[in-house]
């Protein structure tokens, strides 16, 4: 197989995958063979929504399927995933060789819950779509259920119908690529030859980070590569009575740091994830159970596993990139208005620096943005007005490159609602590197007249119409010991 | 013979058409060493154009503005509480923000106090001393271009305009959000997009101003009378020529050809490849969502140079060397480029486009495609040149193909890119390629129905 040949065949992938931008193609053998997503979350949970889906329904060619339920294999309650099966080389009439997930995004509830059912509405794989017809009964059911998501139903069909759009070119890609069992298989040995010669640049030895969460659950990881396998061990990580992760959540957390450490443009297929490991035992965070709530684990504890992985892989290898922390904590915040209104928005913190730079300001570094931010429309739509949204000055650590600076926002409510929130680490400094200093921990406040009230980011709080609240995110880590003119 | 000239302006080229009672004539001119007026002169003489009646511009001269930081950053009004809104956008997946950090200067944004409502209702009056301060403090920065951006000014544009006049009484130009065009297309109430508009198009100002200068200084602009007959093809319509009239943004072309062609389009010039597919979703539903496809098709570009990437396939890297030094082919360039492919494979042969390819130029691409392919000794250099001229449109032209749209591929390297489809990729049909669209006939046909 060429370059060309192989350049070919991942542009194929590309485009079988289709026009979600977390998407994942695995067949049912339990080989993932492209996957890409807009979170951690989303690139370990996507494939295993879609085997668990199979083993329960056992999908045939251009049957589709609904789930969002976190115990199947999917991420939290408000990412649904649409799992169509594909026949790419099986015979005709038989089930499907293949399966095709895309995510559907909706508007999540960010608060402290003690039972998963509190954070929305649960869908086991459910058929949502078969010879044509859609399940009217399925989506008329959520549809008619208090806690179903806002245009569920004209959203999931509209995503459905996109789905069987994509299906009638799939066909039609394999023969213009000319994709065979056999060019797959190649093409998969060739990304593993490749990453391997990458791996082989790392050190031998291992990279450990461990974590204490605010509950003072230990997490801890050993990275190392082991008889051409990258294993993220998670053994010695204890269980946790108020976070809770999942597999998938593990997995993703992983892959979206390696994936950060590639090279770029860099499709994450069976070459490379048949080479990694992950290790998470049974009796601890990563092996939540109904009914553990998921919102935060599948959030934010994604992102807090992407970043002990990052740093891991920053011991082992020396030649990517060199960064202090960026903070996991999403800052995701939720309202409720008394007219039924729901509000969600997301405070991205400042970026960690690196050996190279500074952070960047306000740059999300465990998500890939998706949440169109128009003031314009949101005070349209909204009973709120932004009073101001700016840089949070002097927020990020100091260094030879300073940490990235987070964000301040402060948004004043025309009506009565009620905010509710739960950060994992809410006082977390993210960590400079080299000698770089922390930047500074997320702040946030209400102001109710003269009436300053502190909030802790893991509350639900009655707020009044005339009230202000002010958020400040997380300052990125300073790189290198700071300069004689910080100082 | 009255003639009217279309004229597609880019940093190495310029693409021309001439109409005149059914006759047309068309023509490419490289400018880097001629310069505008001359390129003219001689395409005027080659066809015999004695009078001209209008000469309409369209450019695709900002990439290459914004790349090398020609313009001047505008003074920026803003809402208060919000001089730091575009800065924080600029990782949002719209790659229009990317670089606005580089055409705003902190020093230069003002807040203003002033406040307009989403329904159009007024929260807080303009404040007249805001005002005259910010006046004062531009006239210290000695900043002449301003751009005024106010929260909701497309619901009540009250503010936006009181702050225009005055400034225009005091000698700026001013550009209000208000009524920036670019607005339209968004189904959303998107501030960001109106005001990163207009601080582009005040950033680029100066940058063309002094494009210009020699051009209209020219004898060929003299002695033509050019200044009441040049158009400056705009988004929407065609504006007069005038020192404050130069809105000449990005090569906003594409998306209007799409329009009036109602098809995919995929545009290959000299120094500027995009695409641009009618793939949007009307439906209600789509427009409320963040889930939209992108339009517009991250392209390699012709004059950036190929190298290896960490995996070891050739790709196009970031740095692009335009017309100085250039591609190999032109005789200074030191590194391998996309335009140097399609001259080394005899896809572009008209002498003026570049000098003949020397033996010393084609020995140097020669080298240069033997370091992209490792062990493979006996391989055919052209068939490899073809592959890699290919490889990075493979996923556009895939959906190309796959459309229920009419594709329409133009542009002087579109023939280039077909043939070599055809050797390497024979499956991807571009039966759909137009090689004789031209950028400039159609600003000048839009132009002339317009009238």
């Amino acid at each position: 197989m060429t370059d060309f040949d192989f350049s070919k065949i991942r542009s194929a992938l590309e485009l079988l995958l289709g026009p979600s931008l977390s998407a994942s193609l695995v067949d049912t053998k339990n080989q993932c063979h492209a996957v890409r997503g807009l979170t951690p979350s989303d690139l370990g949970t996507l494939p295993q929504a879609a085997w668990t889906s199979n083993e329960y329904l056992n999908l045939y060619d251009g049957d589709i399927v609904l789930l969002n339920d976190p115990y199947s294999g999917n991420s939290h309650l408000h990412s649904m995933t649409l799992i169509m099966g594909i026949r790419l080389f099986a015979k005709k009439g038989g089930p499907a060789d293949f399966l095709l997930s895309h995510r559907l995004n909706f508007k999540p509830m960010a608060f402290s819950s003690e039972h998963l059912d509190q954070e929305g509405l649960r869908i086991p794989p459910s058929p949502i779509f078969h010879a044509g017809n859609f399940n009217e009964h399925l989506l008329e059911a959520v549809s008619s259920h208090p806690l179903c998501p806002e245009e569920f139903s004209s959203r999931v069909k509209s995503a459905v119908l996109q789905l069987v759009d994509h299906h009638k070119g799939i066909l039609e890609t394999l023969s213009l690529f000319d994709i065979s069992k056999t060019t797959f298989k190649e093409y998969s040995t060739i990304s593993k030859e490749k990453f391997l010669a990458f791996l082989n640049e790392w050190n031998n030895h291992d990279g450990c980070v461990d974590k204490r969460l605010k509950d003072g659950t230990s997490l801890s990881l050993k990275l190392s590569v082991r008889n051409q396998n990258l294993v993220f061990d998670f053994t010695g990580s204890e269980k946790s009575d108020s976070v809770f992760l999942t597999h998938g959540a593990a997995m993703g957390g992983c892959l979206w740091a390696l994936n950060r450490s590639l090279p770029k443009r860099s499709l994450l297929g069976a070459g490379i994830l048949n080479q990694v490991d992950i290790i998470s035992p049974q009796k601890s965070a990563f092996n939540a159970k109904y009914p553990s709530p998921a919102y935060q684990g599948l959030t934010e504890g994604a992102n807090l596993i992407a970043q002990m992985a990052s740093e891991a892989i920053q011991k082992l290898n020396p030649l990517g990139i060199q960064e202090a922390q960026t903070s996991h904590n999403q800052c995701s915040i939720h309202i409720k208005f008394n007219s039924g209104k729901v509000f969600f928005d997301q405070v991205v913190p400042g970026q960690g620096a690196s050996k190279l730079r500074r952070g960047q300001d306000a740059q999300e570094l465990w998500t890939k943005p998706y949440l169109n931010n128009c003031i314009e429309e949101i005070e349209h739509r909204y009973p709120i007005h932004f009073r101001s949204i700016r840089l949070r000055e002097k927020s990020g650590g100091h260094g030879t490159h300073p940490g990235g600076q987070g964000i301040s926002k402060n948004i004043e409510l025309l009506e009565d609602g009620v905010l509710s929130w739960n950060l994992l680490e809410p006082h977390l400094r993210p960590q400079g590197s080299e000698g770089g200093k922390p930047g500074a921990p997320f702040e946030a406040h209400v102001q109710r007249g003269k009436e300053k009230i502190n909030l802790t980011g893991n509350e639900t709080f009655e707020l009044k119409a005339g009230d202000v609240l002010s958020i400040q995110s997380a300052g990125g880590g300073g790189f290198g010991p700071e300069q004689d003119d910080d100082l | 013979m009255l003639w009217s000239i279309g004229l597609n302006i880019g940093s190495g080229y310029a693409e021309l058409t001439a109409k005149s009672d059914g006759a047309t004539v068309h023509s490419f001119k490289p400018i880097v060493s001629k310069g505008l007026d001359q390129a003219l002169t001689e395409f005027c003489q080659e066809n015999q154009i004695d009078e001209i009646a209008d000469l309409v511009i369209s450019s695709e001269l900002s990439p290459y503005f914004f790349e090398k930081r020609l313009g001047a950053s505008p003074a920026f009004i803003v809402t208060q509480g919000f001089e730091d809104w575009l800065t924080l956008n600029r990782t949002t997946r719209n790659l229009d923000f990317k670089n606005i950090p580089y055409y705003l200067d902190p020093n230069l944004t003002f807040g203003l106090s002033a406040r307009i409502e989403e329904n159009g209702e007024e929260i807080k009056a303009l404040d007249q001393g805001e005002v005259s301060f910010i006046i004062s403090k531009l006239k210290f920065e000695n900043v002449s271009n301003v751009v005024v951006g106010l929260l909701h000014s497309s619901q009540n544009s009250k503010h936006e305009e009181a702050i225009k006049k005055e400034l225009e009484k005091e000698g700026f130009h001013v550009l209000t959000s208000f009524n920036d065009p670019s607005a339209e297309d968004s189904p959303y109430r998107d501030e960001k997009v109106r005001w990163a508009s207009r601080i582009k198009e005040a950033y680029l100002k100066s940058a063309y101003e002094e494009y210009f200068k020699p051009f209209i200084n020219s004898d060929f602009f003299i002695n033509n009378d050019l200044s009441n007959k040049i158009k400056v093809a705009e988004t929407d319509k065609y504006g007069a020529f005038s020192d404050a009239n130069w809105n000449l943004t990005e090569f906003t072309g594409v998306k209007k050809i799409a329009n009036q062609l109602d098809s995919n389009i995929v545009y290959l010039g000299m120094e500027q490849w995009c695409a641009y597919i009618n793939c949007i979703d009307e439906s209600a539903t789509a427009k409320n969502s963040t889930d939209r496809p992108e339009a517009f098709f991250s392209l390699p570009q012709p004059t950036k140079i190929i190298k290896p990437d960490a995996w070891g396939l050739p790709r196009s890297s970031k740095e692009n060397v335009r017309f100085l030094p250039g591609p190999i082919a032109y005789g200074r360039g030191q590194n391998l480029t996309y335009l140097d492919l399609f001259f080394y494979n005899g896809y572009l042969k008209d002498s003026e486009f570049v000098p003949e390819l020397t033996a010393k130029t084609k020995a140097k691409i020669n080298e240069a495609l033997f370091s992209l392919v490792p062990d493979r000794d006996s391989k055919d250099l052209s068939v490899f040149a073809d592959e890699l001229i290919v490889n990075e449109l493979i996923p556009l032209l895939a959906q190309l193909s796959q459309s229920q749209k009419k594709s329409t591929i133009c542009g002087p390297l579109s023939n280039g890119l077909s043939q070599a489809t055809k050797n390497v990729f024979p499956k991807l049909n571009l039966n759909f390629m137009n090689e004789e669209l031209w950028i400039s006939e159609l600003i000048l046909d839009d132009f002339i129905g317009n009238q």
